[in-house]
């Protein structure tokens, strides 16, 4: 595994030289490998936001490089390749669903690359296939729930054939039932496409999921490692504004109560799994 | 001021090939100073039936009575109807639109027609329950951060000073602090100012914290409703539908799917640990008799 995706020192700013300057990005080092699954954790007004639009050059650093497999972000020349690299998904599924049927609307990016007619239609099926939705190409969007939304946004992205995916937010205005469906097509797309992953999400139990976990205050990079590590200090997490998942919460109060749980537990099937074993 | 919905039903688009029924024959009685949850999954029905409940939507057929009197029977009457009746959208900060967070939140008294002193009251008096700084009243509402901006939002509704209070998932998007802030300040109003408060939210942790009696919609209807507890002992039926009980009761059930002889009625963590350490502490006691 390679860094697919390099960001070095990078800085960045809003408003830069008037009054109401805010420095969003305080230099940031990361490196995402190939194949990796990132979930990105933070308070409002951390910087999540800011640093997925930099992995598709949605946004430039304004100090800093960044290269996304190779090509560098700076250089105008490269937009389509990286564009085409790291695809994103974002928080509201009506905002992201632009044409009549599910088709035309999965078939919107690579018509922009000028992807031949039947390639197109072989990438359609594919992507509808991965998320689940073929059944439904030739339905109207307007019909579909939030879970089933996001999976067509989904299958859009996936129809650029991107090597990365940035998903912000992409499940805080679906319900249960829809969170799910999305977190098992991007685990989905990361275990079988071999698709990098970087998942910024205000839900803890979704970030658990991943297999390291960066968290970010007021620009910065604070605590970066696999979920155990990240979250082994609860209390730090708190004070971060963030939660604590609830089998991790409930692990330690019984470890506190004095039964031989560890308390690293991170989710619901293994705390369960050690609560059986005693 | 109870809310008394009787056969209710709406149709979008009425008599086109696009009709689609959005509500089915509704009945429902909302009591004074009621905490109602009302859950379901999206396309549900839950953002159709709150529109009844201040007239920004009129009943195909059925009827809605807040506080004795018919919604949309006397269109003069609208405008105190929405007064009492405080609608709180989704991500209401797209909503805001003046100059500065004083007149953004102002908005609504000045066109009820209220003298300055009283509307400066209301906004200082609004702008303290949601917990905004007074020094912000000059600035610009686009200036603040997402949170803040939801918070003027908020305080424009509680301005007007209804006496119930409706909010469709308005922690949706804030991160885990925002939200904790945003349900507590619920939370105070309610209990400090007895209103009436029915909160939409995908939230099943939340919900089963704060609300007196959740209302289940599915496909147009109710399909349950009762206290917390009642309805999330309705596990099969919730995941069916696309919605959830809190992480602590999965976690309950599963242990009993384990051949632990432990309770499934919990709802908060408090209760999940004790009911464990009962649990083993029972088993050791047993085994030390044997």
């Amino acid at each position: 595994m390679y860094p697919l995706i390099s960001v070095r020192d990078v800085t960045h700013s809003y408003n830069k030289g008037e009054n109401d300057e805010v420095m969003a990005l305080k230099n940031i080092s990361l490196e995402i490998s190939e194949g990796e699954f990132i979930a990105i954790v933070g308070a409002n007004g951390s910087g999540k936001s800011t640093l997925a639009k930099h992995l598709n050059a949605l946004l430039l650093p304004t100090s800093g490089s960044i290269t996304i497999a190779g090509y560098d972000v700076e250089k105008p020349d490269n937009v389509w390749e990286i564009r085409s690299t790291v695809g994103m998904v974002f928080q509201n599924p009506d905002n992201q669903i632009v044409a009549t049927t599910i088709e035309e609307d999965v078939a919107f990016g690579p018509e922009n690359l000028g992807v031949e007619p039947e390639e197109i239609n072989r990438r359609i099926d594919e992507a509808l296939q991965t998320v689940n939705m073929e059944q439904y190409r030739r339905h109207a969007p307007h019909l579909l729930s939030g879970g089933q939304k996001q999976r067509v946004a989904i299958a859009g992205v996936l129809a650029m054939r991107p090597r990365c995916i940035v998903f912000d937010e992409a499940t805080s205005m679906l319900d249960p039932g829809g969170r799910k469906e999305v977190m098992e097509t991007v685990k989905r797309l990361n275990r079988d496409e071999h698709i990098t992953i970087a998942y910024i999400t205000h839900f803890m139990d979704e970030a658990v999921q991943a297999d390291r976990v960066v968290v970010m205050e007021d620009g910065r990079i604070v605590l970066d490692g696999t979920p155990k590590e990240v979250f082994a200090d609860i209390e730090r997490i708190r004070q971060l504004g963030l939660d604590v998942p609830q089998a991790t919460d409930l692990a330690v109060r019984l470890h506190k109560r004095g039964l031989n749980v560890n308390p690293d537990v991170l989710d619901t099937k293994e705390l369960v799994n050690k609560l059986c074993q005693l | 001021m109870p809310i008394i919905i009787e056969r209710l039903s709406h149709t979008y688009q009425k008599d086109t090939p696009f009709q689609v029924e959005a509500l089915h024959d509704i009945n429902l009685t909302i009591r004074d100073g009621e905490f109602i949850g009302l859950i379901g999954p999206t396309g549900s029905g839950k953002s159709t039936l709150i529109q009844h409940l201040n007239g920004l939507l009129r009943a195909s057929s059925g009827r809605v009575v807040v506080d004795g009197e018919v919604i949309g029977e006397n269109k003069q009457r609208l405008k105190d109807i929405r007064q009492k009746v405080g609608l709180i959208f989704q991500y209401p900060e797209h909503q805001l639109f003046e100059e500065t967070v004083f007149a953004d939140i102002a908005f609504g008294p000045k066109n009820l027609g209220l003298e300055p002193e009283e509307i400066q009251r209301r906004v200082t008096n609004s702008m303290k329950v949601v917990g905004l700084p007074t020094e912000l009243a000059e600035r610009s509402p686009f200036e603040l951060s997402g949170g803040q901006m939801r918070r003027v939002a908020i305080a424009g509704v509680l301005a007007m000073e209804p006496s119930i209070l409706i909010l469709d998932e308005p922690t949706a998007g804030l991160d885990p602090r925002g939200r904790d802030e945003i349900l507590g300040q619920i939370e105070f109003l309610h209990k400090k100012l007895n209103l009436t408060t029915i909160l939409v939210s995908h939230s099943m942790e939340d919900i089963a914290r704060l609300v007196d009696r959740l209302i289940v919609m599915h496909k147009g209807t109710v399909l349950l409703q009762g206290t917390p507890r009642e309805v999330f002992a309705e596990e099969k039926i919730l995941e069916e539908i696309g919605l959830a009980v809190p992480q602590v009761k999965t976690i309950m059930t599963s242990l009993r799917d384990q051949g632990l002889d432990v309770s499934t009625d919990v709802l908060n963590l408090n209760e999940a640990e004790n009911e464990i350490m009962k649990y083993f502490k029972k088993r050791t006691g047993g085994t030390s008799d044997a």
